[in-house]
């Protein structure tokens, strides 16, 4: 295997193959990845950063904690709370279908990413804004659990072994099809549109990303379509504030970023959506809006 | 009629003509397709401890070419760190694959005064803090010395660059031709490069946010350190003010989920954080870390 296609170098300048060790096959199996997202796919994202008050929500959250017996966690309430917003702007939970159109969602899906220790999984909750704070809070647990239980360990140490017989010509041809098929698909008329079918199924109308329990400050990121928008929290911060009676005290607040892309969504929308969530958050009750 | 452009003051009109072209080429490079969308994550640094020991470690040996700043601790922390996720260690060799090195080559981007140059400080995992601090000492002001000259140099080239290209006037069309049916190459000029990071200090200059596409060279990673903040606390009903370094990670999210990413950059932190065990000496290979180099043939020490 020459060099330029890639794997790892070890300190003596060798190359290792990807046959023989599991890393080389994680990160390989993630260049697959890259080579089938081209730039159509990428479009100009815009960062909106707002920060929501904690205090109502944890008072809110313990006292229907103590009444129901569910742990509800910080997740549960954000992606309700993302569900009751996505009304007030549903330009965020279209798709784009590839041919320069918007598809609207009639009952938008949430996808929830979960962190499994290696890669990010989704789960997809159908007319999320029909389920109420407990069950989904069950649903989101219960599937992380399952995800990180499936979690293959990919990037475990493991002694390299033979690789097997014809694993090095099956990788060559693997590699010379992925180049010849990723460089000439996209000149085929659909195909486009073929890769983005699929994706609320896979990801959601509007997928929705907690940062909070991996210890992250601020994030920045891009927007793949076909979806126009993505919502992320991030770690709850505190900081000093001055109360009403003069003295100092620390406030949480949890700082929420909305991606968006500026091409397609107003400004005036994501700014709607993202004060929507920032609302419920601050006053939890309207959480309970048409629950069941 | 073409805008008049100015030149600033320590640039003569030829260093700025060749500043210009050599520019120039670096956007012809980076055509959108060669564009690699990255995601960065950004934490805030307690710096209470790193302080204490940049203190200690200057006050046993202020030899100014010896002297550990905050930035030496940056770098350091981030090769120790890198130790344990190596997958952020890397380039792209060309556009749809990378390269994972298991030597932490550290690039350190340098502001010279107006013209921003990187030196590569080679295995700086395994150097110590006092070590890596003398040996960028030493790159940075070799590199002071010769970049006026370079640039001189440079300039010269250009004339004849310019008389070359008057006279073969097709060249520039056909290598523009060569670039669109070819987009390998467009990053493969840049393979020689030897580091494997590269790591940024903006916050020198007073910068106190940024977020850079991955567009350093062909590096799969960068790491940001913004200007240092003072930040309030409450302790026991007391208001407190601590200084933080806001670091920030740059990543491809085609190669990574935020998770990895985050984990590393908490690695970062924490050895800024408690610096004696995981700061002063060479790195520590964590071996349960799940990123760390395979075990075995590659796990071999060259």
């Amino acid at each position: 295997m020459s060099r330029v296609e890639g794997g790892l170098e070890g300190a003596d300048g060798a190359v290792l193959t990807r046959d023989d060790l599991p890393l080389a096959e994680r990160l390989d199996a993630r260049l697959d990845q890259v080579a089938g997202l081209r730039y159509q796919h990428l479009c100009p994202a815009a960062n909106l950063h707002m920060g929501a008050a904690l205090a109502a929500l944890e008072r809110f959250r313990a006292e229907r904690e103590a009444r129901t017996g569910v742990r509800l966690g910080l997740t549960a309430p954000l992606v309700r709370a993302a569900a009751l917003a996505l009304e007030e702007a549903p330009l965020l939970a279209c798709l784009f279908d590839g041919r320069d159109r918007l598809v609207p969602a009639e009952h938008p899906a949430l996808g929830v990413s979960v962190d499994t220790g290696d890669a990010a999984r989704c789960l997809v909750l159908e007319r999320a804004r029909g389920l109420g704070l407990e069950e989904l809070a069950v649903r989101i647990r219960e599937a992380a659990a399952r995800f990180r239980a499936e979690a293959a360990p990919a990037f475990r140490r493991a002694a390299p072994g033979a690789a097997p017989a014809g694993a090095r010509r099956r990788r060559l041809a693997h590699l010379l099809a992925r180049e010849v098929r990723e460089r000439f698909a996209y000149l085929l008329p659909g195909e486009v549109e073929r890769r983005f079918a699929g994706h609320a199924a896979r990801q959601g109308h509007f997928t929705v990303h907690n940062l909070g329990a991996l210890g992250v400050d601020e994030f920045k990121g891009f927007l793949r379509r076909p979806a126009l928008a993505a919502l992320w929290a991030l770690t709850a911060q505190r900081r000093v504030v001055r109360g009403p009676d003069g003295r100092y005290a620390g406030e949480r607040r949890l700082p929420l970023v909305l991606i968006f892309s500026q091409d397609l969504v107003p400004l005036d929308q994501a700014c709607a959506f993202l004060r929507g969530i920032v609302r419920r958050i601050e006053q939890p009750v309207s959480l309970l809006e048409g629950a069941p | 009629m073409s805008p008049r452009r100015e030149v600033p003051p320590g640039l003569t009109r030829g260093q700025l003509d060749g500043w210009i072209r050599r520019r120039t080429a670096y956007i012809n490079r980076f055509h959108v397709a060669h564009w690699y969308p990255s995601c960065c994550v950004q934490a805030r640094v307690d710096l209470t401890a790193a302080d204490a020991l940049r203190k200690r470690l200057n006050a046993e040996d202020d030899q100014p070419g010896s002297r550990v700043t905050i930035n030496h601790m940056i770098n350091k922390a981030a090769a120790n760190a890198l130790r344990n996720h190596i997958l952020f260690n890397g380039k792209y060799t060309r556009r749809d694959s990378a390269m994972i090195y298991q030597r932490v080559h550290a690039a350190n981007v340098v502001d010279t005064g107006g013209m921003a140059t990187r030196i590569v400080i080679r295995d700086a995992d395994r150097l110590s803090l006092r070590e890596l601090a003398a040996e960028t000492h030493r790159l940075v002001s070799a590199r002071r010395l010769t970049l006026g000259e370079k640039l001189d140099r440079y300039s010269e080239l250009q004339e004849k660059v310019r008389l070359v290209e008057a006279m073969f006037w097709f060249l520039p069309y056909s290598s523009r031709l060569e670039r669109e049916l070819s987009h390998e190459r467009a990053l493969d000029f840049l393979v020689e490069n030897p580091s494997t990071v590269v790591i940024t200090n903006p916050g020198t200059l007073g910068v106190q946010d940024c977020k850079a596409m991955l567009f350093f060279g062909n590096l799969l990673t960068c790491l940001r350190a913004m200007a240092i903040e003072e930040e309030a606390v409450l302790e026991d009903g007391q208001l407190r003010f601590r200084r933080v370094l806001p670091v920030g990670l740059d990543y491809d999210q085609r190669l990574c989920d935020a998770g990895p990413a985050v984990r590393l950059l908490n690695e970062i932190r924490r050895n800024l954080e408690v610096p004696e065990p995981y700061l002063v000496g060479p790195a520590v290979e964590d071996p349960r870390a799940p990123l760390a180099w395979p075990a075995g043939r590659g796990g071999e020490e060259g």
